[in-house]
């Protein structure tokens, strides 16, 4: 390949020493070169463009005099396409290996290219062959004979005024597609200085000459220099100077203060090359032109800078423009001050790098345009994927999105906002796309909390993150959550707030139903004056609930279990401690302890504490919590309970003891009086009349009746004294047992008792029998003419939860009046004479059936004859505690 | 027993009511047989009497004990229970005379080897006849043991 590159470049040379000048024979040399430029070496490209332009100067040399006009313009083509087509080259393969790097290493190649990446990576090597070319042109050329002309001259300025017109204009073409300042003062500069070329090249002319002051020889060099100067002037400023963002208000005063001081200059020129007469612009010294050197210094110094900056490596506008300010700093030092007289070789030289020096930079900014193209294009296909990215996302969000542009009404919402609401996803009619769509569903609660959530947001760049409620399609109302930022201006105003709405209704809702469940849990604790507590294992910190210091009349709280220590009582601590203890430990289960809390007033509360312990996974406790009950009203009343209890027993006892002390003390001296009576009257007869005897009867008899009063009463209280616990028993049996005992009365009065009773009953049986053989004894006893006829039945009553036994008889009945009266203790509604007895049997009867739990009344609303007695007996009685304390003998000392 | 003993018989009444203590003397005297009627106040003195303490050294080995049940400073349900722990009393028979009807006391007194529990009829005639009856059951219709086992030994 090399080969064939390097035949090729040698057959175009000879070509083109052969043809001699033919038309476009220079241009053959870009052949070898674009060729050169498939090597995967760049060095191979600018090797041969290097040799190709050598052989186009050399070739240049070889033309005829006559037609050196048309050998520059071919041959400055020439070198400008080579270097061209190098330089593409180059650029080219360096961008095809970056994306093949690219391909290689990522596995999702980036879609969009930045201008780095398209740049030139710009090599010293690249620069300091077209310095060499240059450098070894103008040193091997020196001593060519050679003498130009006039008309040449100009020509050659004109290719430059166009060149540099071009460049300045494609420069400003770029500077406003997008806003770069140095492409503003190059392309200004390049303007400028192209239209200093085209007076040069005016007053150069032989039309100018006739109107100057000066002579060609002063003139020409010295606005020679003048372009040269400004263009190295604007270079080093355009270097030199800080960049500072210049804000777009500014830009356009600052763009007319550029074209102003560009066209002051111009002015400024004409005035001073017109009237001013200059010298001589040659010297007889070394340096044919050492003026040159002052642009020298400038273009050495612009240099300079652009080195420093060091953008010229990635930036291929600025590499360019280096290379053409080295092309620039070449022919002013080493070849215009070589010339030593007006049209010479290294004069013309000179002029042809001018051109050469412009075209780098039109060259440069075309690269710099042809990328920005690239990076646009790149940048557009990235867009729209990640448009298309958007779109589904928008899609598929749950979240409804909205983009509201702060300064006006408009507002973009999603098509999920429209659904979130209940609208169709492109309702615009309904929900149009505007503020106030959104603003007039807002709950009027929220508005308030919501417009001056989205104001703190817009002054501050706060983080907006808002709960409200809107009103849907269909009137209800629904929590949603925003969340948003805004973009800003370079001032900081927003002008755009965008995010999104989420439903986070159900979430409100439950935590709503939390905080009442929270309030029904707390009022149930007041109500219950119960307090919690919770106590971090750990490190010992609790938490108590308010009702606990209530209950202690405390202002402040608990913060440590310190504190819980600290109000026990002095006898409880101890105690209170190992219960917990006990219970961290794993000893005792659940914590359960009954102690003393001082409270504020410096009494002591009792409390009952009730806990349970929690545990991590290796089932260290960590945390404890449970409750505290205030049982001081409740101890006290089992206190008092318990004196009661204990008085009551002690009570009956004595009562006991009072019963037998009435049954055997009192029947002592009613015997001694009987007895007595009763021995006068056996062994003092003879000394009575009757009527002594007759007194000293009726004193037996109050004896003898008072006894039966005595043992009546004994009786009674037996009820209570004698009591059995309730079990269960079969009533027939009772009654049965009763009938026994009162055998003889019922087959004397030849009474038929019919007995329909439950099954069992709960009850205590010795009484049963007693209180069966009061009812029908009394049956027997009040009978009417006929004989008894006594029927038991019974009834459930499911309600009530007893038994309803009914005692019918067909005796003499009692009078409704009386029906209460007969149940009170020697109350009775007949003479002894009439019917004996005291009056005691009825009311054993209710003292019985109360003693189970039941009653006994007088059923005084039946239609027939004689009495019945309605016993109410509940299914299962309750023991009652005034018997249980004591049993049925023992109880004496 | 079979024929009538040669000497009257030794009868021990404690009760500390003086009256009913005269009523029951007056009873006995009625009674058929001859008697001796020894009356202590209380359970005290029973025993005293019983073991021959002082003031009673000589007091004879009586034949049948009345024994009233609530008494000051030793009850009879006490003289009962030690006079039927007592080898050499308890082959006396002892009759339990009270006013108390009550169930607890008859059964603990039966329950004390008590030989009958009579309850004293407030009626002066019903007691002649319960007296009468006692004396008769005891000292005609049942037979006891000859001698004091322990005085034989």
């Amino acid at each position: 390949m090399f080969l064939i590159v390097s035949i090729l470049t040698i057959a175009v040379f000879l070509l083109d020493l052969k043809v001699s000048l033919g038309i476009a024979a220079g241009v053959t040399y870009v052949l070898p070169v674009a060729i050169a430029g498939w090597f995967p070496q760049r060095r191979h490209t600018v090797i041969c463009a290097t040799v190709c332009t050598l052989f186009t100067i050399a070739g240049f040399l070889s033309s005829p005099a006559g037609m050196v006009g048309v050998a520059v313009i071919n041959r400055t083509l020439t070198v400008l396409c080579i270097w061209t087509v190098a330089i593409l080259s180059i650029s080219l393969l360096d961008y095809r290996k970056k994306a093949q790097q690219a391909a290689g290493t990522e596995s999702s190649p980036r879609l969009m290219l930045t201008e780095a990446d398209c740049g030139f990576n710009g090599s010293a090597k690249v620069l300091g062959a077209i310095i060499s070319t240059f450098v070894l042109a103008g040193l091997s050329l020196q001593a060519v004979d050679w003498q130009g002309s006039r008309e040449l001259h100009t020509l050659m300025e004109s290719c430059a005024v166009l060149l540099a017109m071009m460049g300045g204009l494609l420069c400003l073409i770029r500077y406003y597609s997008r806003y770069s300042i140095t492409h503003l003062y190059i392309g200004v500069g390049l303007i400028g200085t192209g239209i200093l070329d085209g007076l040069h090249a005016v007053v150069t002319s032989s039309f100018f000459a006739p109107l100057a002051r000066s002579a060609p020889e002063s003139l020409i060099p010295w606005s020679w220099n003048a372009s040269r100067l400004f263009l190295a002037f604007v270079l080093l400023v355009t270097f030199s100077l800080k960049r500072k963002a210049i804000v777009p208000e500014q830009r356009q005063a600052h763009e007319q203060a550029v074209y102003f001081g560009v066209m002051a200059i111009t002015v400024a020129w004409v005035a001073f090359f017109g009237f001013v007469p200059l010298p001589s612009g040659y010297s007889n010294g070394f340096l044919g032109r050492p003026l040159e050197l002052l642009p020298a210094a400038l273009f050495l110094v612009a240099t300079c800078f652009v080195v420093k900056r060091n953008v010229w490596r990635t930036d291929s506008f600025e590499f360019w423009v280096l290379a053409s300010l080295l092309v620039n700093l070449v022919c002013q030092t080493i070849v215009m001050t070589r010339s030593f007289g007006l049209f010479d070789t290294m004069f013309d030289l000179a002029h042809l790098m001018k051109i050469v020096s412009y075209c780098l930079i039109l060259v440069g900014v075309m690269q710099n345009i042809q990328i920005l193209y690239r990076v646009a294009d790149s940048t557009s296909r990235e867009l729209e994927v990640a448009n298309t990215r958007f779109d589904l996302a928008v899609k598929g969000a749950s979240d409804g999105l909205w983009d509201w542009q702060v300064q006006s009404e408009s507002v973009w919402y999603s098509p999920r906002f429209r659904e979130l609401l209940g609208f169709e996803t492109d309702d615009s009619a309904n929900f149009p796309d505007t503020y106030s769509s959104f603003h007039s569903r807002l709950h009027p609660d929220d508005a308030d909390a919501t417009n001056a959530s989205i104001a703190s947001h817009l002054e501050l760049n706060d983080l907006f993150d808002c709960e409200f409620r809107l009103k849907r399609s269909d009137g209800e109302y629904r929590w949603f959550r925003a969340r948003a930022s805004s973009t800003r201006d370079d001032s900081g105003h927003a002008i755009r707030m965008s995010g999104s709405i989420q439903d986070v209704h159900a979430r409100k809702e439950a935590e709503s139903a939390l905080r009442t469940a929270e309030l029904r849990l707390e009022q149930a604790l007041d109500g219950a004056e119960v307090a919690i507590w919770d106590w971090n294992v750990l490190t010992g910190e609790l938490y108590v609930s308010p009702q606990l210091t209530l209950q202690l009349g405390e202002t402040g709280t608990w913060t440590t279990v310190d504190d819980w220590l600290a109000h026990i009582h002095p006898d409880d601590r101890e105690s209170a401690w190992l219960a917990a203890d006990g219970s961290l430990s794993g000893e005792t289960g659940n914590y359960e302890d009954t102690f003393r809390l001082r409270h504020a007033d410096g009494t002591y509360r009792w409390v009952l504490a009730r806990g349970q312990v929690f545990r991590d996974e290796s089932g260290t406790p960590n945390r404890m919590m449970g409750v505290h009950l205030d049982l001081t009203e409740r101890k006290e009343a089992e206190r008092l309970l318990s004196k009661q209890a204990r008085d009551l027993l002690s009570s009956n006892a004595e009562l006991e003891r009072f019963a037998y002390v009435a049954s055997h003390d009192l029947q002592e001296p009613l015997r001694a009086v009987a007895g007595y009576i009763q021995l006068l009257e056996m062994d003092y007869a003879e000394k009575f009349d009757d009527v002594a005897k007759t007194y000293m009867q009726h004193t037996v008899e109050g004896v003898v009746r008072m006894q039966t009063l005595i043992r009546d009463l004994l009786e009674y209280s037996r009820v209570m004294r004698k009591a059995e616990p309730f079990v269960e028993i079969n009533p027939a049996k009772c009654i049965d047992d009763a009938c026994k005992l009162l055998e003889l009365s019922i087959s004397d009065s030849e009474a038929v008792i019919e007995v329909d009773v439950p099954q069992t009953v709960f009850a205590d049986s010795a009484q049963m029998t007693r209180l069966f053989q009061n009812l029908i004894g009394n049956s027997l006893k009040y009978r009417s003419g006929s004989p008894p006829r006594i029927t038991i039945t019974h009834k459930e009553i499911t309600g009530a939860g007893c038994w309803e036994i009914r005692v019918q008889d067909n005796g003499i009945g009692i009078e409704p009046r009386f029906a209460e009266r007969i149940f009170v203790i020697f109350q009775r509604l007949h003479t002894r004479e009439e019917y004996p007895g005291t009056g005691l049997g009825l009311a054993v009867c209710r003292r019985i059936m109360e003693r189970h739990g039941g009653s006994i009344h007088v059923d005084t609303n039946h239609d027939s004859a004689g009495t019945a007695f309605v016993l109410k007996l509940p299914f299962e009685p309750e023991v009652d505690a005034s018997n249980s304390g004591y049993s049925a003998d023992g109880n004496l000392p | 027993m079979n024929q009538p003993p040669q000497r009257p018989a030794e009868i021990l009444l404690v009760e500390d009511s003086v009256t009913d203590a005269e009523l029951a003397i007056k009873a006995l005297e009625r009674g058929k047989l001859a008697n001796n009627v020894h009356h202590v106040k209380d359970g005290v003195e029973a025993l005293d009497f019983l073991l021959r303490r002082d003031p009673y050294p000589n007091a004879p080995r009586p034949d049948l004990i009345l024994l009233d049940l609530n008494m000051p400073r030793m009850d009879g349900r006490e003289v009962l229970k030690e006079v039927k722990s007592n080898n050499s009393l308890k082959t006396i028979p002892v009759v339990v005379l009270t006013t108390s009807d009550e169930e607890s006391d008859i059964s603990r007194a039966y329950g004390l080897s008590s030989n009958a529990y009579i309850v004293k009829p407030v009626d002066l005639r019903k007691f002649f006849t319960v007296v009468s009856d006692i004396q008769n059951f005891w000292f005609q219709v049942v037979t006891l043991p000859a001698t004091d086992p322990v005085e034989q030994s």
